[in-house]
Parts: C-alpha cells; sequence; structure tokens
C-alpha cells in the first residue's frame, strides 16, 4: 500500500510485519551545470511537495492522469535528489529491507537498461533500503551517471 | 511522558552510538540543532520544551517515525491539528470511532497513491 505522508511516498508491508515501512521522499537542491568541470555538493533545501495528480485532474494533461501517482512542482534551476528511509524495528535492530527499482524515463536509474518492471541480480537493478541512503545521479548510459 | 520521551530517545542513541560514534550526545545535539546541555536533560527526564520542528528532527536523526515521537511528546503535528481543526466534529467522531480498530484496518482508510497505466 503507497500513500502519502509529510511529502514523501509511504510504503507500507504489514502483511509482512507491523513495521515494515519505506519513505521516500525528493529533496530539493540546485542543478549543477553539466560542463564536465567538478563541483562540490550543492545544498539541501528540504522536500519537495508531493501530491496526489488526481487532485489537479483539471490542471494537467491527461496523458499524466492515466498514469496515476503524484507530481511534484520543480523549477527548471532546481535539481532532485532522493532520500530513502526505512523504519527502524526495535525487536530486530534493523529495519525491514525493501529492494527498490527506480526508473526515468522508461530507463532503469541503476543500470542505464531499458525499464522492466521485475528485480534482477545480476546485473543487480535495484537499491537496498536500509543500506543505500539516497540516490543522486541516475546511469544515462553504460559507466555515465 | 517525560520518563518515556527520555527513555526512547536516551535508548534509541546509545544504540546507534553502540554501532557509531556519530551518535554522542553531543554530535547528535548539533545536527538537530539545539545545545547538548538540553538534550542532556531531556535524556535524563526533565521538563524540556521543544518545538515540533525540533522534535521532528530529532525523531529523523534517531530513525523514529516523526508523529510517534510528537505523541510521545504529548504533541499533534500542526498540519494534523489544521485538519482536524477545518472539521472537529467530524474527525473526531472519526478518531473516536477508530480506538479499538486493528491498524490494518485505519491503513485502509489513508488515501492510497493511484497507480495508473504505464
Amino acid at each position: 500500500m503507497i500513500v502519502l505522508h509529510r511529502d514523501a511516498l509511504s510504503f507500507q508491508s504489514t502483511s509482512v510485519h507491523r513495521k515494515a515501512s519505506l519513505s521516500i521522499s525528493f529533496q530539493r537542491t540546485l542543478r549543477v551545470p553539466d560542463d564536465g568541470s567538478d563541483y562540490p555538493l550543492p545544498p539541501g533545501l528540504d522536500s519537495f511537495p508531493v501530491r496526489h495528480i488526481d487532485d489537479y485532474a483539471l490542471n494537467v494533461p491527461s496523458e499524466w492522469l492515466k498514469r496515476g501517482g503524484v507530481i511534484i512542482p520543480m523549477w527548471q534551476s532546481e535539481a532532485l535528489w532522493i532520500d530513502f528511509w526505512s523504519r527502524h524495528i526495535e525487536s530486530r535492530d534493523t529495519s525491514y529491507p525493501f529492494a527498490v527499482l527506480i526508473g526515468a524515463g522508461k530507463i532503469n536509474a541503476i543500470t542505464g537498461e531499458p525499464w522492466v518492471p521485475k528485480l534482477k541480480r545480476n546485473p543487480q537493478n535495484y537499491l537496498v533500503v536500509p543500506g543505500q541512503p539516497w540516490l543522486d545521479g541516475f546511469c544515462v548510459s553504460k559507466d555515465i551517471v | 511522558m517525560k520518563a518515556a520521551a527520555a527513555d526512547i530517545i536516551r535508548t534509541r542513541r546509545e544504540e546507534l552510538r553502540a554501532k557509531d560514534q556519530d551518535w554522542s550526545l553531543r554530535r547528535v545535539a548539533s545536527r538537530v540543532g539545539i545545545h547538548p546541555s538540553l538534550l542532556s536533560k531531556l535524556e535524563r527526564g526533565e521538563e524540556i520544551h521543544l518545538s515540533e520542528k525540533k522534535i521532528i528532527a530529532l525523531a529523523k536523526e534517531l530513525n523514529l517515525d516523526a508523529d510517534y515521537l510528537l505523541a510521545v511528546f504529548g504533541k499533534i503535528a500542526s498540519d494534523v491539528q489544521l485538519i482536524i481543526q477545518k472539521r472537529p466534529e467530524l474527525f473526531a467522531e472519526l478518531i473516536r470511532e477508530l480506538r479499538k480498530a486493528p491498524d490494518k484496518a485505519i491503513l485502509s482508510i489513508v488515501r492510497e497513491v493511484r497507480d495508473g497505466d504505464w
């Protein structure tokens, strides 16, 4: 079950464990010039607001509505990194593990391969939370992030 | 409530510090943006007023649910309060009706993110 909670996507798997819970938020930052130079990490500027797209049905193209999900407002000068958080379970002294597939423009962000909605181990096409605290780059093609 | 909050915060921070010195009292206080003496008093159960923003920051730092830690401090998140205040009788009735409902039943009422056609 996926819900919006405090501008984050919240995934609950209560059938697995009452506290199996993953939160994915989208953090605002500044776009770094894509000129081949090195730049320090840009600042974190808090979470982007995240809204159900259905709440803007009258204002968005029908293609967007068909896809469902959520929308995030961004200026062109802004950039985004993805923050992952999973709930700690005291009795196990860890958080429940989640395998997460990330796609952008129908490309798997981890491998740069065409999007396939399936977990693959070799090469691994998913990230694991906890363990992966954030994602701030996409693999746009082989060896290029 | 003070003792409960103190116990939860101290226990959780010490669990984290046992694995990584980055969770010392000073460092956690610094990252949350409060004076170390304040965090120390909090962990000893002394009466300390923390703003909602600082409680949420502390929860995030200790990997605890923010609403849970707010509740332990006897608070409700301000966005939740605003929601209730817009329709107080309705939400009061809803919350009273749901007070004994199992977690699964409550979660089923929460609005799901709709997955569409890709």
